[in-house]
């Protein structure tokens, strides 16, 4: 009797479980001991950590120049408003670039 | 499969000890998982170190809603996707090809037979291998399995019979030569 698609999918299931886990014992993992993934975890948490405070850092140095130029508009301080937005362009622009080169750079290594 | 999960009451909020033996512990289940997905032992490596970084960043998102190995495979198979994403350009997928030839020599070089069928597997589209392996070797439903990829129930289900049919068509081929 002629098996039919069922049959023939499910022997092929089988045939590919058995496959993978040839390949699984093939290439069996010992990993490192426990205190370098303790390390790795406390390292991490702390790039984690670190990586918080800058983008809380450049949250506020945003946010810090628009509410008081808004405020020194507000209060009819032109002179003041200007002088803040002069300083944020020349500060606020390298540091933006320097992030999108970061970011960039670290996107493009990932999996080099 | 997974032997621990972390403690419900305690998650989002777990000791870094214990979640470095967490890690450990699923690190070669990760591993398994990529290199089936991949069909590449060092991409596999590559995307479980990075799979593990991500779960020490995100643990606080990580819920106790399923299991630890799912949530860490969830994780793998973003970014596996991720990769293949950002790598569609026609040389890379050249760079691919080469790379896995590798792993059959190293397979054979392991003293293990390389079969059609895992030849028939590396010929597949590395996105149609994912739903398979889940499927098949870790039992997923096509619901779970859409949520790891994001995609419909629908879409997994009919990948995964296409790749099926597409594999036992390149059995037919090969038993007529």
């Amino acid at each position: 009797m002629k098996p039919t698609d069922q049959d023939q999918d499910n022997k092929l299931i089988t045939d590919l479980r058995q496959d993978w886990e040839v390949l699984e014992k093939t290439y069996s993992v010992t990993p490192a001991p426990l205190d370098v993934w303790e390390s790795l975890v406390h390292r991490q948490r702390q790039v984690t950590r670190r990586r918080l405070w800058r983008d809380l850092l450049l949250f506020w140095s945003v946010a810090v120049p628009l509410v008081s130029g808004v405020l020194f508009l507000g209060s009819g301080i032109s002179a003041w408003f200007w002088l803040l937005q002069g300083i944020s362009v020349i500060v606020g622009i390298p540091l933006a670039i320097n992030e999108f080169k970061a970011s960039w750079r670290k996107g493009a290594s990932t999996y080099d | 499969m997974p032997k621990s999960t972390p403690n419900n009451s305690r998650i989002g909020r777990i000791p870094p000890a214990e979640l470095a033996s967490l890690l450990r512990e699923h690190y070669g289940i990760v591993f398994h998982y990529l290199l089936k997905a991949t069909m590449n032992r060092t991409l596999a490596e590559d995307i479980t170190q990075e799979t593990m970084i991500r779960a020490i960043e995100k643990i606080d998102r990580y819920d106790g809603s399923s299991k630890f190995s799912s949530w860490l495979i969830t994780i793998g198979t973003r970014l596996y996707l991720d990769f293949l994403r950002k790598r569609k350009r026609e040389h890379e997928s050249l760079k691919q090809q080469s790379k896995i030839s590798a792993l059959q020599w190293e397979t054979e070089s392991r003293g293990a037979e390389w079969t059609e069928l895992l030849s028939s597997l590396e010929k597949l589209a590395n996105e149609d291998r994912v739903p398979l392996v889940l499927k098949h070797y870790y039992g997923y439903t096509y619901e779970e399995i859409g949520q790891m990829m994001s995609l419909p129930p629908g879409t997994v289900k009919s990948r995964v019979h296409y790749v099926i049919r597409k594999i036992r068509e390149e059995r037919v081929k090969d038993e007529a030569y």
